[in-house]
């Protein structure tokens, strides 16, 4: 965590500030529980009351059982999903990583082209249509290929890590530089290691994003045993919505699932996520740079 | 030792002669390996049938039969990109009415992607031919060629259903049949809030769409275009009773009668108002009695149809069955001969009275049983299991026919629920007959959807008496001028085409 | 740096950088610049059907999809919705992120502060769908726990879900409440990286707090800032898609109808592909044009702005 962490403030103010923090934690929890309890709360208990706090007629693992263990494929799913993550976020680091840092400096011959040639992209998009061929034409349908290479970059990224390298005091790299080191070794030996903050951060939002998606799999793949965990989730989650301009034109001939199993639908998604922040979280705490260039 | 050789000898011959009997008769399937087959039933975006469905029809057709389900928001994406890689699809349940889906049927033909059907109907079809009426396979005709099989169904799929418990409650031994009467069951309900509840609203429909349309019928006969006076076909603000409608809807809004949340609500919510006993009466997808959900948190809850009320138009909303639904089966001309023959032949079986009951209920003594004139469970089943059309995966024609079967929530006889629910106000919209024409070539295409928007907020901002009745003579001018003029130009015009 | 004096030199010295960058220009230039021949479908009459080749072939109708929300009456309305969402939505929604990183930036317990940390970016994983169900489940007229409550407190009920005076801002507090926690991770890492020198430095000075804060904390937070305010301007016209079509109904379309809702509906209703396409390269090209004018502002201060 920054320097200046309550350092010089009065125990009042950190009190107040404190406080505060409490109460906007609080707003966060208290649906977040509500979530959690009814994804536990029985059958029953859900179709009387709707969504509780806390659940008064005892616990169930009954929603849990019915998504993991039911047909629809989601264990194998789930393992799509971990692949597809892992896959996909060492991957897309490696490229942003590799293309930010020659980003990050101002005086590279044919930074600015390049850069508008990366970002005209995050405007300009054919859609759709267009992208499922291009997908089709490199030969990628119903493969899970086509969940990772197709979103492997996101410029968005690449600007925010070109942006925490720019703020590397270029006086490390030039000694480095001295001492006959070549830019890959700059880059691998010093930039990387004091942005880990950075790299945690755009690390975490890669996962996170190939953790979420659920929409690629809809259009590029047709085998469900490639589908990953999202793209089962978000069917079980449908027909919650029906616009009145629709009508009585498109039927539903399933049950959906009640508050419960959607309650623990996403209690299961999100959990994997939960689980590994902590792990992140200690790079935001500490001031990196601490006597690097004091030699 | 001669007569037992002799014996054996015959046996022998007995076998091999049913033998090969059976193989004549099943002659290419026991010999070839099963045939891929993959469907997409754009209708419906839900997982449906189970493994024993889906096995049973791999055995009795020799196909390895694949089903595309679509998640439901995404699902006009993923319909588009399969019809665009032709991957994984060799028939689909394609849309031909205009403004539910996009004209898969009619884009999929001017592109060359689906194949006429009439000989195969001819050779491996006699059940569709014979069951679905000759005037849906003129509409499924172009140029002189049939491009799909008609899919028959329920023209409105809405019906009203009523907690019975509560009405036997209140004293109401038979249902309404007026729309006084109707009106005055509504407030007897909530003035005696036969369940108890804190704030209770009696009439809730799935959306606002579903409970307009289904009073709108006790007004203007045919719940939507009408063949007015001068013989012009016009949409139901045009009708005399029409502002009596509003009215209506009003008063029925400021006494509390309609849920107040109408506007906005969607089924889901709906639902679990239903479920947790805060509905008296809603208008509903027909296969969604809630009885089960609402059985397991008051187990006395009782569930029946109720016919909507005869009003000023002298009928009451229009549910019908046996309509064409719009859409229909394609075969796409990337599949061999045998494919197509085979497709043929397994939407054939679809038709007839087993094919539908299997469609609807799955395997027979192992999904469902009949019990009197009643489809129930098997014993040891779980209850609330038996849902209409579980276990339909190809969305074969005449598909209402058997639903009624299951509406156990009746105690009277299967005349009585067929005349609750279907046929008592057959569908006369004339707009039914003009699916063929396209509107995305009329002048009026690029605004009908400010129409339709137009005439959600018009019909809300009335009833929540936001704005008076009398708002409605302003509308229907600004209507006019903004794309309303040009929409009546053209529904008349393609009327009088096909009017004969 | 040491100076290569000729092109060629200088190309010659930075080859690794180069060469660093050959996998994301490759990349870009197959899945984001091809596609882009699809653009040309705003301007035809396009049909998936139509296949690859309808990129080129099918008909030419110029600007008749763009007609299609710009001649609607609803034109002005969907447009000023959009803007008026989008501008309430960085004006609350841009700063609060910040506001909460610099707060959990000031405690002492690392655990208070990883558990905050934690709660607050928990509600950025539930999709709007279901947020939509636990607002309606609080604000409904008929059964809202909060309507209940009210009902106790003074007497009535209140229609917040169809009222379009509070409807905008139900759209600027929910996404709130699910944004700010994962937004401020941001914050939080760029504050991590600050030189803890500097802030030495500034005590030795004699700063005290606060004047630590902003001598040291904010401009050190201002390249992030700036590079993340540019990115939402680029996003202008995107006023969110997913929410308001979850949360609105027809009581509040003359609020809440946005450009990207209006088109869907038009295409649910005739499937014009040609539409959603041309909406989409409207907003494109403002967006481009917002950047372009911010980013010049922002050199204009002496920042280093996105290029």
């Amino acid at each position: 965590m920054g320097r200046g962490a309550g350092h010089g403030t009065t125990p009042p103010y950190r009190a107040f500030l404190a406080v505060l923090l409490a109460a906007i934690g609080a707003a966060m929890v208290i649906p977040i529980l509500m979530v959690f309890s009814t994804s536990l709360a029985p059958e029953v208990e859900v179709l009387r009351y709707g969504m509780r706090i806390l659940p008064t007629t005892g616990l169930s693992l009954d929603s849990y059982r019915y998504i993991l263990l039911g047909a629809e494929g989601f264990a194998r799913a789930l393992w799509v999903s971990v692949i597809v993550t892992a896959l996909g976020t060492v991957l897309s680091m490696t490229m942003t990583c590799l293309i930010a840092f020659p980003m990050s400096k101002f005086q590279l011959p044919g930074r600015k082209p390049i850069f508008l040639y990366c970002f005209f992209t995050m405007l300009f998009h054919g859609g759709l249509i267009p992208t499922f061929f291009v997908v089709k034409a490199v030969g990628l349908l119903d493969s899970i290929w086509s969940l990772i290479i197709p979103s492997l970059m996101s410029v968005w990224y690449m600007i925010l890590l070109s942006n925490f390298f720019g703020s590397i005091p270029a006086s490390l790299e030039e000694s480095a530089v001295i001492d006959g080191a070549n830019d890959l070794w700059v880059l691998t030996r010093i930039v990387l290691p004091l942005s880990l903050p950075a790299i945690a951060t755009i690390g975490l939002f890669t996962a996170v994003g190939f953790w979420n998606s659920w929409f690629p799999a809809v259009i590029y793949i047709n085998d469900r045993d490639k589908y990953p965990m999202q793209t089962i989730l978000r069917e079980m989650l449908y027909s919650l919505n029906y616009s009145s301009v629709l009508g009585a034109t498109i039927e539903d001939a399933k049950e959906p699932p009640s508050a419960a199993v959607r309650s623990a639908a996403i209690v299961v998604a999100t959990l994997p996520i939960v689980l590994v922040y902590p792990f992140l979280q200690k790079h935001f705490v500490k001031g990196v740079m601490v006597g690097a260039v004091k030699g | 030792m001669k007569t037992a050789l002799k014996m054996a000898v015959a046996v022998l011959a007995l076998m091999t002669a049913a033998t090969g009997a059976y193989a004549k008769g099943s002659g290419e399937q026991a010999a070839t390996k099963p045939m891929d087959v993959y469907y997409a039933d754009t209708s419906r975006t839900a997982a449906s049938g189970d493994a024993a469905v889906l096995d049973f029809i791999n055995r009795k057709f020799n196909v390895n039969f694949h089903y595309t389900q679509f998640p439901s928001e995404s699902a006009a994406a993923k319909f588009t990109t399969m019809i665009a890689s032709g991957s994984n699809l060799d028939f689909f349940l394609g849309w031909y009415a205009d403004w539910t889906n996009p004209r898969s049927i009619d884009r999929a033909r001017e592109q060359g992607l689906i194949v006429p059907l009439d000989d195969l109907l001819a050779k491996y079809g006699a059940n569709l031919l014979k069951d679905v009426d000759a005037k849906y396979w003129d509409l499924a005709r172009n140029g002189g060629k049939i491009w799909f099989v008609p899919n028959v169904q329920f023209k409105s799929k809405r019906f009203m259903y009523v907690r019975q418990d509560w009405l036997e409650k209140i004293g109401y031994a038979k249902h309404p049949a007026t729309l006084e009467e109707f009106d005055g069951m509504l407030r007897d309900l909530k003035a005696k809030n036969p369940g108890k509840q804190p704030n209770f609203y009696p009439l809730i429909g799935e959306n606002f769409t579903y409970l307009y349309l289904e009073f709108l019928g006790s007004f203007v006969e045919t719940a939507g275009n009408f063949v007015d006076k001068d013989g012009a076909l016009k949409p139901e603000y045009f009708h005399p009773n029409y502002k009596r409608y509003l009215e209506t809807l009003q008063k029925w809004y400021a006494d509390g009668l309609i849920n107040p949340d109408q506007p906005g609500i969607v089924r889901q919510q709906e639902r679990e108002q239903i479920e947790k006993g805060q509905a008296g009466v809603w208008t509903t997808w027909f296969g969604d009695t809630r009885l089960a959900q609402l059985q397991k948190t008051d187990p006395g809850a009782k569930v029946t149809f109720m016919k909507a009320p005869v009003g000023p138009s002298g009928t009451g909303g229009a549910q019908s069955v046996g309509i064409f639904s719009g859409g229909g089966q394609v075969i796409m001309s990337h599949c061999s001969p045998e494919k197509q023959a085979k497709i043929i032949q397994m939407l054939d079986w679809f038709q007839t009275a087993e094919g539908q009951m299997f469609q609807w209920y799955g395997i027979k003594g192992q999904h469902w049983v009949m019990q009197g004139d009643f489809v129930g469970l098997p014993a040891g089943a779980e209850p609330g299991k038996l849902l209409y059309n579980t276990f339909y995966i190809v969305n074969g024609g005449n598909m209402y026919a058997h639903f009624i079967e299951s509406v156990a929530t009746d105690a009277g006889t299967r005349e009585s629920r067929m005349a609750a629910t279907s046929g008592a106000y057959p569908s006369i919209d004339p707009a039914d007959y003009m699916l063929p024409y396209d509107w995305s070539k009329t002048a009026s295409a690029d605004r009908l959807t400010d129409l339709d928007t137009m005439k959600t907020q018009m019909l809300t901002e009335i009833m929540t008496g936001k704005k008076p009745v009398s708002y409605f003579d302003e509308w229907l001018e600004k209507w006019k001028s903004a794309g309303g003029a040009q929409y009546l130009k053209d529904l008349d015009s393609q009327y009088r085409k096909i009017k004969k | 740096m040491t100076g290569g004096r000729t092109l060629g030199a200088r190309l010659r010295r930075y080859r690794l950088l180069y060469l660093m960058m050959v996998p994301a220009v490759v990349y870009l230039f197959v899945f984001k610049y091809m596609p882009i021949f699809g653009l040309m479908t705003a301007f035809r009459d396009y049909h998936p059907t139509m296949g690859l080749r309808g990129f080129f072939t099918a008909p030419w109708i110029g600007f008749k999809n763009f007609r299609v929300f710009f001649g609607s009456i609803y034109a002005g309305q969907i447009l000023a919705n959009t803007v008026i969402i989008s501008g309430l939505k960085i004006a609350f929604i841009f700063p609060a992120p910040i506001v909460l990183a610099l707060m959990i930036n000031e405690m002492q317990n690392t655990v208070f502060q990883r558990s905050i940390q934690t709660v607050t970016y928990l509600p950025h994983f539930i999709s709007w769908v279901v947020i939509g169900g636990i607002l309606f489940d609080m604000l409904s007229i008929s059964s809202g726990s909060l309507n209940i409550l009210l009902e106790r407190l003074i007497g009535h009920r209140v229609d917040f879900l169809g009222n379009p005076g509070a409807f905008r801002w139900i759209l600027v507090v929910s996404e709130m409440w699910k944004e700010v926690g994962w937004g401020s991770i941001v914050y939080l890492a760029a504050i991590a990286g600050i030189d803890t020198e500097l802030y030495e430095a500034a005590s030795i000075d004699g700063a005290g707090h606060f004047r630590q804060v902003w001598h040291v904390t904010l401009p050190g937070l201002l390249p992030t800032v700036t590079v993340l305010f540019l990115l939402r301007i680029a996003a202008i016209l995107d006023a969110g898609f997913e929410q308001i079509l979850v949360l609105y109904s027809p009581p509040v379309y003359g609020v809440a109808d946005i450009l990207d809702t209006y088109v869907y509906r038009v295409g649910m209703t005739q499937g014009r592909y040609g539409v959603a396409t041309a909406a989409g390269l409207f907003k494109s090209v403002i967006g481009f044009a917002m950047v372009v004018g911010a980013n010049k502002l922002v050199r204009l201060t002496g920042q280093k702005g996105l290029y």
